[in-house]
């Protein structure tokens, strides 16, 4: 159930107040650039998605009944476009994660590279997931979704979603030992 | 679907203590005397652990000046999309922000405005009504023949 300020501000975007959906946006888009970063993993990708998104979610707000929460909406919109941005990507040259790609997170210098190399292979091995099990990890794990708003968003059961969030993460981890073994 | 396949599909919900109590029991109990099982909910365990929650967000490194920009991308995408407002709305935008201010001003001056345009409207009226004209009947002399 979203807040009540919240169902108001959609409403006044429905009749067209754009102040009310700018600061829909505000509440929003740190977590829809957190999504789509956590799927194309690349700063100018994950922006152009977002600012894609965002445009396209304000297009079809009005037919936003208000089933799901707004965010959910909008995360399911991220993620479309996420991987179509994947796909067209793909199908112009393999992706590859470059250390430059992976933006600092604060780290303390002492750790930074340890933490560079850990964080470029595991995002190379959930990558290398398929797209189901990726997005569930993603949206569970690195975003901090409750199983059922990923359920929500990808509109299956919250079972089915535990397990792929069970087959996913058992195969990360078997890829990103395999990466570390390699690299070792 | 063997005992252990299904046991384990059960591992993550273990982990995030989603399971209710009995089904919790269940998997505890297999895992205690079962070694697969057991190595299956460590790896999971430590596949959780490489996203700690209190982990740093890409976004977190992002200026200020980078949100405000999308802000301004998007408005600039949507706005213009929108059925701009109509001639009469835009019209009642107009008086509203040149009425509200001066209520008392433009009030007085639409009351003079009517009493002056009723005044000449009264005033052309009256000047445009002829004046009755005189009568001036001409009296018929009285003959005798009228007279019998």
């Amino acid at each position: 159930m979203q807040a009540a300020d919240e169902q108001q501000l959609i409403r006044e975007a429905q009749n067209g107040n754009g102040d009310a959906y700018r600061r829909l946006v505000e509440r929003h888009m740190k977590h829809v650039y957190n999504v789509a970063y956590g799927f194309v993993r690349n700063h100018e990708s994950a922006r152009d998605v977002m600012q894609d998104a965002l445009v396209r979610a304000y297009q079809a707000l009005p037919t936003f009944r208000g089933d799901a929460e707004f965010g959910t909406w909008l995360h399911r919109i991220v993620m479309n476009l996420s991987l179509n941005q994947i796909r067209a990507t793909s199908s112009r040259a393999r992706h590859e994660v470059r250390s430059a790609d992976i933006p600092d997170f604060g780290i303390t210098e002492d750790a930074e590279h340890e933490a560079r190399f850990l964080r470029g292979h595991l995002e190379r091995a959930l990558h290398e997931l398929p797209t189901l099990q990726r997005s569930v990890v993603i949206l569970r794990h690195v975003e901090g979704l409750s199983t059922r708003q990923v359920s929500e968003i990808l509109q299956c059961s919250e079972g089915t979603v535990k397990t792929h969030l069970f087959r996913g993460l058992k195969k990360l981890r078997v890829r990103l030992r395999c990466l570390q073994e390699d690299a070792a | 679907m063997n005992s252990h396949t299904a046991m384990q599909l059960k591992l993550y919900e273990f982990l995030c203590d989603e399971l209710p109590e009995d089904e919790r029991a269940a998997v505890a109990d297999h895992l205690a005397g079962c070694a697969a099982c057991r190595d299956e909910c460590d790896g999971l365990r430590e596949a959780m652990q490489l996203f700690p929650a209190d982990d740093a967000r890409p976004s977190d490194s992002l200026p200020q000046a980078f949100w405000t920009g999308i802000l301004n991308e998007v408005d600039q995408q949507t706005r213009p999309k929108h059925p701009g407002r109509s001639r009469r709305q835009r019209v009642a935008d107009w008086l509203t922000m040149a009425v509200v201010p001066h209520r008392r001003l433009v009030l007085g001056l639409a009351s003079l405005g009517i009493v002056a345009v009723s005044a000449f409207v009264t005033w052309s009226h009256l000047r445009q009504t002829p004046e009755a004209p005189l009568v001036t009947e001409s009296v018929q002399p009285v003959t005798g023949d009228a007279v019998t």
